[in-house]
């Protein structure tokens, strides 16, 4: 796929995919990029480097938890997991996504 | 901030470098796992790791923006400008030092005046529930407060509206075992009210006052036992002569209790004891004689203001029946939550020490903003070079603002431990230059520092850090960045201006002080040059109970070194004498004229010369004769152009009026003498305008006694003590120089 073709996330959209990214299970950093690149079959560009600042403010928010886990490789890596507080607000997320595309989406088909 | 965000932001704080750690070893799992994946798709083993970092981007951006996450940035950024700063100050010891050794000097003086301000009129009495309790008096239409009886206490406490619990109070001086005490008789339920327990033994109980005469037993404060009865383990149910009388002590109240008036109580007996220790009619007789003080509790749902409304009308329903100028005017309701009430007229009369110490912290904090202000202008490469290199302005005048902080805090404690010593200084100081029994009545509250002067002084040290930090700090951000960059200063940083501001504002602030300063130094001398027109010197004042007064004189006379005894109704310097209108059947008429009425032998133990004329005799002293002796200015005053000598003096007491005086018995006198001017009430008042004396004896009652003695007068003053306790025991209430 040709970098054009590629998305830069919206503003504050990048919380909404980790939360629903973490929603099966605990994660490492590494794996929740690779798991969001992929299932968007690499529309999305989630730059690597501004995943880390919003895994750490959503731990501050109090919506995920770290803890450190052995990965596949067998190296400690800092696994993220959904607390109930962040199922909560992604399920709060979703809702306003569905409304908001929704709502663009009528808007557009307007015509 | 949730919890868990709190929890997260303490982690990061205290556990800093592990934190660190972690972060690091995250990311380096991101790049491995990368360069990983970049490996399997073909690419060499350099060339993964490379692209792993291109994809990542700045890892140290990242890191960064994950700190930023942590929420601690300010902490860490105060953390590291508080080193920043010592290390800066390691650097400039005399400034720092000259810095906190100002402003020590300020704050320690500061808060030394907030101290005694907060014991006096902060500090909660140490009663139960002390915002309930208040004075009740009312004042008469010539605004002359009122006493109260016993059965207008009575029916005040069985019938007032707002008050759950009244108790009377009269207060009563005694020399005890040579001490001079202040006490008070009280109702009863004194202590239950206030709910004021007993350190030992127990306090007084309603038991004790249950009829006239009843519980001869008396309660000490802690402080009265522990200094001047020299603390006593034992001294429960030993027995105390108050005026005379034996009293058995049963009881010293908690530590902290003093009554509740600005000057401390030394001990209370139950009111019933009044007609044994109190001079005059007995209060439980038939003249009602007006003594008492009314403190109560309000009830539990009574504001002072509607038990103000209430009182007001219920004191003006209960003395319709009274004489109209005895009736109740105004009434007064002051709280005795503390010792003194913090009122209008409190801040009014103590405004202007307090701004004079708030201007010399204000000098103090000028005089430091200046050297900081030259400091800044050393300091502009070093903040050039900040600058240039991206540091915010606001960030800056933080640094700067840390380090005045950083220079505050050990001025704040040098200055706590200036302003105990400047305590316990002034206290020696003003109780050495009062007379010695003055200052051992007066007893000073504690004047320990406690949370609110730690809050003042805490507050104090920052305000004056942000005065003496900021407008430096200000200026001294304001460089020209593409200047610093490129390394030019300019000589100076023109904070000349602020720096003009800040040297007249200073000058005009201690020209102020020292013109008050002068004043004040200019007024006391003058006082204490001021002639008196009398001796002082070897003078004893002795206040006599009148039913010893006899023994007492008798006694005096037999000491070899006593020289002369004189009596007085009214002591020099002791306040204002009493007036009297008087008429010379000439041309004046119906002046006041102050009055005393003395003993022939006043003259001659204070040194009074008789200008011209003669000295009252024996024998009309015996009989308050018809005659009258005038001061010089009395004299020049009434008959400026005759001789005052052999004049006739009609004086016009009101009825009614000074009752106890012997004013009564000289309706028309005959001047027979004129003495030199003296200064009878005060020293501010300097010498009378109008004085007239008329005879009496020392052996008569209600005189006061003054003795003139010969040598070491505090020597003489403990053995005649002494001497006179064995004739007549608890004889002499007062004494003094």
């Amino acid at each position: 796929m040709s970098e054009s073709a590629r998305l830069d996330l919206l503003q504050g959209t990048l919380d909404l995919l980790i939360l629903r990214t973490l929603q099966p299970g605990s994660m490492h950093g590494w794996a929740i990029s690779e798991r969001i690149q992929h299932t968007s079959q690499d529309v999305l560009r989630v730059n690597q480097g501004s995943l880390y600042p919003a895994l750490h403010r959503l731990e501050h928010q109090g919506w995920i938890t770290a803890e450190w886990g052995i990965s596949e490789l067998g190296r400690r890596a800092r696994f993220y997991r959904l607390t109930a507080a962040g199922k909560k607000q992604l399920q709060m997320e979703t809702q306003t996504w569905a409304r908001f595309t929704d709502a663009i989406g009528r808007v557009l088909d307007m015509a | 901030m949730t919890w868990n965000d709190f929890t997260l932001r303490v982690r990061a704080l205290v556990r800093s470098s592990h934190a660190e750690e972690e972060l690091d070893e995250e990311l380096q799992f991101h790049l491995e796992m990368q360069s990983r994946q970049n490996q399997s798709v073909g690419k060499d083993a350099r060339e993964a790791r490379r692209l792993a970092r291109a994809q990542f981007g700045n890892v140290a951006f990242v890191k960064e923006e994950c700190r930023d996450m942590r929420g601690i940035r300010p902490i860490d950024d105060a953390l590291a400008d508080v080193c920043y700063a010592f290390r800066a100050f390691r650097r400039a010891p005399t400034f720092a030092l000259t810095v906190v050794a100002t402003i020590a000097l300020a704050l320690g003086l500061n808060t030394a005046l907030f101290t005694i301000f907060n014991a006096y009129v902060f500090h909660p009495a140490a009663v139960h529930d002390p915002d309930k309790i208040y004075r009740y008096t009312w004042t008469n239409r010539s605004g002359a407060g009122h006493s109260f009886s016993w059965p207008e206490f009575v029916i005040f406490r069985d019938g007032n509206p707002v008050f759950s619990e009244v108790a009377g109070t009269i207060s009563l001086l005694a020399r005890v075992e040579g001490n001079p005490l202040s006490g008070e008789l009280i109702t009863a339920n004194y202590f239950r009210m206030l709910g004021v327990g007993a350190e030992i033994g127990r306090t007084i109980l309603p038991e004790d006052g249950i009829s006239p005469g009843s519980a001869p037993v008396v309660v000490l404060s802690h402080t009265a036992w522990q200094g001047k009865l020299g603390g006593d383990p034992g001294i429960v149910g030993r027995t105390l002569v108050v005026r005379g009388h034996p009293l058995e002590v049963i009881g010293v109240v908690k530590p902290g209790f003093a009554g509740l008036n600005a000057t401390a109580c030394d001990f209370w007996v139950p009111m019933t004891m009044a007609g044994q220790l109190e001079e005059g009619p007995d209060l439980f007789g038939s003249d009602y004689p007006n003594r008492l003080d009314i403190v109560g509790r309000l009830k539990a749902e009574v504001t002072p203001g509607r038990a103000e409304a209430a009182l007001a009308i219920w004191s003006q329903q209960t003395t319709t029946e009274q004489r109209s100028d005895e009736r109740a005017n105004r009434i007064v309701l002051e709280s005795q939550a503390t010792m003194v009430r913090l009122t209008p007229q409190l801040i009014a009369a103590a405004a202007p020490v307090l701004v004079a110490f708030v201007l010399v912290l204000l000098i103090a904090c000028a005089n430091i903003a200046n050297m900081m202000l030259s400091r800044a202008v050393a300091r502009q490469r070093e903040i050039g070079l900040r600058l240039s290199l991206g540091a915010g302005r606001g960030r800056l005048v933080r640094q700067l603002l840390t380090e005045s902080l950083v220079l505050a805090v050990p001025a704040a404690l040098v200055g706590l431990a200036l302003s105990e010593a400047t305590i316990s200084f002034g206290q020696r100081v003003v109780v050495s230059a009062m007379p010695r029994d003055l200052a051992q009545i007066v007893t000073v509250p504690p004047l320990q520092p406690d949370i609110r002067v730690f809050g003042f002084l805490f507050t104090a040290a920052v305000v004056s850090a942000i005065l003496f930090g900021l407008a430096p700090a200000l200026q001294a951000s304001r460089l020209d960045v593409s200047q610093a960059a490129r390394g030019e200063f300019k000589p100076e940083l023109r904070p000349t201006k602020l720096r003009n501001t800040l040297v007249t504002g200073q000058i005009i602030a201690c020209t102020i002080l020292l013109i008050c300063a002068g004043l004040a130094l200019r007024a006391s001398a003058r006082l204490a040059k001021q002639p008196l027109g009398f001796s002082t010197n070897g003078i004893w004042e002795l206040d006599v109970t009148e039913k010893q007064r006899s023994g007492v004189l008798s006694r005096l006379a037999e000491e070899p070194e006593v020289q002369g005894i004189a009596a007085a109704q009214s002591i020099p310097l002791n306040g204002m004498l009493p007036t009297v209108p008087i008429t010379t059947g000439g041309g004046v008429n119906g002046i006041r004229s102050a009055y005393n009425v003395v003993s022939p032998t006043f003259f001659s133990v204070l040194g009074i010369p008789i200008l011209s004329g003669r000295n009252f005799t024996q024998e009309e002293a015996q009989a308050h004769a018809a005659v009258a002796i005038v001061s010089q200015a009395t004299a020049l005053r009434l008959w400026p152009a005759q001789q005052a000598l052999g004049q006739t003096l009609h004086l016009l007491p009101q009825p009614g009026a000074s009752m106890e005086s012997q004013i009564g018995h000289f309706p028309a006198v005959q001047v027979v003498g004129v003495a030199a001017d003296i200064v009878s009430c005060c020293l501010t008042i300097g010498k009378d305008a109008l004085l007239v004396y008329l005879p009496t004896a020392p052996t008569a009652a209600g005189t006061e006694l003054l003795v003139r003695v010969r040598g070491n007068a505090e020597r003489i003053s403990s053995t005649l003590d002494a001497q006179l306790d064995l004739v007549s025991p608890g004889a002499i209430d007062q004494m003094h120089t």
